[in-house]
């Protein structure tokens, strides 16, 4: 039985009263205490209940420890309905109900009762049934049917459901009125808009509007009622007041809340609690935020009345896993309401340990839900003591905490926007490739990260960390001894390399110390993540053009960093990073290509300009000695026309090559096949080399072997290979040339004696301009290992370059015996 | 005293034509068709005038130079001879008292070298 049961108890019921409640308990303790009075002073006791079963105003006078069940048996307790008493077809009819009073109250004093105890729930009257707006009428003329002593009627009247105006008319009607549990104060009473009104003044330490105050509790009868028959009506007044302040109260600080929260600034939410505390008297006002995905939360603001210990710092990171009780109610979308902590729930014993310490003795707290998820809760303590939590009290948090969602949806996406159109900005900024992943790795702290790394997928597939940034640039040394010393290994901690295998996130939630004891290399790899403090970390895969090109890996320090809303953030930003990436690296390689054009001009400039300067040179020689002497001497005229011939062939056939080069490129070199004697052909060649190279010794080993070929190509690969091996080869030692048949496959070698070629550039010189590069020793354009390479390719062969022991280089042609099968290239031949 | 002039060029035709050009002028000729083997020419006997190709094989013309003026002195003045507007920029690169772009004119090779031998063309 609570306090407020005995001290209604104690109350002097006048014979019309009136009841005033806004929550259950003080309902079921009211009527208790009434029905208890009743039954005691042996009267006839009648409990007109609407819309409430039977039963259920049983167990509730039961959980108030009435057993009322013999009163019910001997017929001294009556509960009737209130469409049956009040409700006579249907119809409000005050006059009748009057003369049914006047009648019960002789025969109950007839049945030798002491007197009539009647109580009723008004709430009918707001049925809108015909005749209900009699309700004042009735009540000004019902106390005239009830004897002055012995008889009593209490009308409840929930002040939730009632108009502050309809009551105001009808309670002037009853000589007591009883309000709640409260005790009204006998002189002025602070109100919680005037607190706030005095704010940050001294805290009112009177008990507030709606408190079954301790001390009212522990002295009966002292202030308890606003009693009194002289002028019930100015104390009713004052009640309502009260009521209506609080009312007000609550309805000024929602709407200072809504204002504040939808202003489109940056709210201060720790000036919106205490608002929120001030306008219920709490001692504090807090919010917490689930860490996205978990059951882990934070206190992540508190408002505190003066006086009152924080608890901010205390209550980050609290697992509320093991608090089922109180998840429970949260995740049901249900307020949890606790009037006094001595009070709770035996299956809240857990909830109970963390509040203790806290110094509550009475809490409130709402869920706050985001598209569906539990996100956190708002929520008022009362560090004073007990106290009723009015249906206001949980309207104003409802509210509140459903605006604060709303604000902080609106906040972080206005912030994602922001974000992404500062990395769009960054991003378009620039063509220049290293720059571009300089900004992307800059873009991500502290905003997504407290440090990042860009790791760009190599030719070889192996991820190459190209650049990072750190939130504290002081730390990004350490990023830097970690990108320069541990390369991510498809064995090793980092997931990178899954990311950019498989294109597919990974997250690690919650990385301890031991984790990464576990998977590091070794100690230094070790020191550096514990001084880079990773707890959690999301590796992205840069995908642009439907490939794969790299990853961000972002880390954090606080664990369970990444949830729904940094994914989606990280996801575009992820999608811009990459296109810039690929954009820059794109913009780089056209330059490399122009850059290799220009070069491959130069160098083409250069070869054709040299036969034309024989030529010229020859010409102009001749035609001195010709002025100078009047005559030529033969020998001279032989070796002029000589130059002539030779020089115009070599410009016939850079010509020719460059024309080749454009061919291929276009995709329309083709080859015209028929059998040919491949001996012959290499006969032939080597033949045109000793005439061209009159000083190389050029010795061949020929078996024979037909092919089906385009001879006037494959002669051009041997001529190629030929021309390069003199040019290269050391003078005396011959040059080797072989052709063989073996295992299907032709193979025509040329070996020459020259300085070799490196290893590294062996894969290279089939490249198209490869010797022109800049700083490169070669000379020649660069084109004729491309153009044979080519020519080999279409009969479905390949070069092989092999550096054997005792120096030179050897370039082997290896083709296919049964040619014909063609590769996409080749023109369907004559032969099959 | 003729003065004596080391051609350096990988292309057999070019060394011959300005061989036959500058011995009809009374020049001293030796020739070698990469950098090393110039190196090797004016490391037995000093030359006055050095016409150097830039693009060759084995030692290119840059290299030459470099490891020319890294020797003993004193140094020949370099013509570099090149292709195109190429030829200029190497010719500054190698720190050259002049260039002659390919495909050039007899009459101004001849001038060229008389200037920088410090000889007139007639003389």
């Amino acid at each position: 039985m609570t306090g407020v049961t005995r001290w209604v108890s104690d109350l002097p019921l006048e014979h019309h009263s009136a009841f005033l409640f806004d929550s259950e308990e003080q309902h079921r303790a009211l009527v208790a205490a009434f029905v208890r009075q009743g039954i005691e002073s042996g009267a006839r006791v009648y409990y007109i209940a609407h819309r409430r079963a039977h039963q259920e105003i049983l167990s509730a006078l039961g959980e108030c420890g009435l057993h009322v069940e013999p009163y019910l048996a001997s017929g001294q307790l009556r509960i009737l309905d209130a469409g049956r008493v009040y409700l006579r077809d249907g119809t409000f009819d005050p006059m009748a109900l009057i003369a049914l009073w006047e009648k019960e109250v002789t025969q109950v004093m007839q049945q030798g009762y002491s007197g009539l105890y009647v109580t009723g729930e008004m709430a009918w009257a707001l049925d809108g049934r015909l005749g209900s707006e009699r309700l004042a009428e009735y009540e000004n003329r019902v106390q005239a049917c009830f004897p002055p002593s012995g008889c009593v009627a209490v009308c409840q009247y929930d002040l939730r459901r009632f108009e502050p105006d309809l009551l105001l008319q009808v309670l002037p009607a009853h000589s007591t009125v009883i309000f709640g549990g409260d005790a009204c104060p006998r002189g002025p009473h602070a109100t919680p808009a005037a607190s706030r009104q005095g704010s940050p003044g001294p805290r009112p330490q009177a008990p507030s509007t709606h408190q079954p105050a301790r001390q009212a509790a522990g002295t009966p009868g002292e202030g308890s009622a606003c009693e009194g028959r002289a002028a019930p009506a100015g104390k009713v007044v004052h009640c309502m007041q009260r009521a209506m302040a609080h009312r007000l109260a609550v309805e000024e600080a929602l709407a200072r809340v809504s204002n504040l929260l939808a202003s489109g600034e940056p709210a201060d939410l720790t000036g919106i609690l205490a608002i929120l505390g001030e306008a219920v008297c709490a001692s504090r006002a807090y919010v917490f935020h689930f860490r996205d995905g978990t059951l882990r939360a934070d206190n992540t603001y508190e408002w505190c009345a003066p006086g009152v210990e924080p608890q901010i710092a205390n209550l980050q990171d609290v697992d509320c896993a093991p608090l089922t009780w109180w998840m429970g109610k949260l995740q049901r979308n249900e307020e949890i309401a606790i009037p006094d902590l001595d009070q709770m729930p035996p299956e809240a014993a857990a909830e109970r340990r963390i509040l203790e310490p806290q110094g509550i003795r009475a809490l409130l707290v709402v869920p706050m839900f985001s598209r569906g998820q539990l996100t956190g809760f708002l929520g008022f303590d009362d560090t004073w003591r007990p106290r009723q939590w009015p249906s206001e009290d949980t309207r104003l948090l409802r509210t509140a905490a459903e605006t604060l969602v709303a604000y902080e949806e609106r906040k972080r996406a206005i912030e994602a926007l922001s974000f992404l159109a500062e990395a769009s900005r960054l991003l378009g900024g620039s063509l220049d490739y290293e720059a571009t992943l300089q900004s992307v790795a800059r873009l991500c702290v502290p905003t997504l990260a407290d440090w990042c790394v860009v790791s760009i997928a190599a030719s070889d597939g192996m991820p190459r960390q190209v650049a990072y940034a750190h939130a504290d640039p002081a730390r990004e040394p350490l990023i830097a001894a970690l990108c320069q010393r541990y390369t991510p290994r498809p064995d090793g901690p980092h997931p990178a390399h899954h990311v950019e295998r498989s294109g597919e996130w990974a997250i690690r939630s919650q990385i301890s110390d031991e984790d990464w004891a576990r998977a590091a290399p070794d100690a230094g790899f070790l020191s550096l993540m514990r001084q880079l403090e990773v707890r959690s970390c999301l590796v992205a895969p840069l995908v642009a053009r439907g490939h794969v090109i790299g990853s961000i890996s972002l880390a954090s320090a606080r664990p369970h960093r990444y949830g729904a809303p940094d994914l989606a953030l990280a996801e575009d930003l992820a999608r811009r990073a990459a296109l810039a990436i690929d954009n820059a690296r794109l913009y780089r390689e056209a330059q490399q290509a122009i850059r290799s054009r220009d070069a491959f001009l130069s160098v083409a400039a250069h070869e054709l300009k040299t036969p034309i300067t024989g030529l010229r040179g020859f010409a102009q020689l001749a035609l001195r000695r010709l002025r100078r002497e009047g005559e030529l001497p033969p020998g001279q005229i032989e070796r002029t026309m000589e130059v002539i011939d030779q020089q115009s062939e070599r410009l016939a056939r850079l010509v020719a090559r460059l024309l080749d080069v454009s061919r291929i490129e276009e995709g329309q070199m083709h080859l015209q096949r028929h059998v040919t004697d491949l001996a012959a052909m290499v006969e032939a060649a080597v033949a045109l080399a000793r005439t061209r190279h009159r000083g190389q010794q050029i010795v061949v080993r020929a078996t024979p072997v037909s092919a089906c070929v385009d001879s006037l190509r494959l002669e051009q690969v041997l001529d190629n290979l030929l021309e390069n091996a003199c040019k290269f080869n050391r003078a005396g030692l011959p040059i080797e040339v072989e052709l063989a048949a073996d295992n299907g496959t032709i193979s025509l070698a040329v070996r020459d004696h020259g300085t070799g070629i490196a290893p590294e550039e062996r894969k290279r010189i089939f490249e198209r301009y490869y010797a022109t590069e800049p700083g490169h020793a070669r000379s020649g354009m660069g084109l004729g290992l491309y153009v044979a390479n080519h020519i080999v390719a279409l009969h479905g062969g390949h070069i092989e370059v092999e550096c054997p022991p005792g120096g030179g280089t050897c370039f082997v042609v290896r083709l296919p015996a049964r040619l014909g099968a063609g590769s996409p290239g080749a023109k369907e031949p004559l032969c099959s | 005293m003729k003065p004596r002039i080391l051609v350096v060029d990988d292309d057999d035709t070019i060394r011959e034509l300005i061989t036959m050009a500058l011995e009809d002028e009374g020049y001293t000729i030796a020739s070698a068709s990469h950098g090393l083997e110039a190196l090797a020419i004016t490391g037995q006997m000093p030359v006055d005038l050095i016409l150097l190709d830039m693009r060759m094989p084995v030692m290119d013309g840059a290299e030459f130079a470099a490891a020319y003026r890294a020797g003993p002195g004193p140094h020949a003045p370099i013509v570099v001879l090149s292709a195109g507007r190429a030829a200029v920029e190497a010719a500054g690169q190698v720190g050259a008292v002049g260039f002659l772009a390919k495909p050039f004119d007899l009459d101004r090779l001849l001038s060229v070298v008389a200037k920088a031998t410090g000889r007139n063309r007639a003389g």
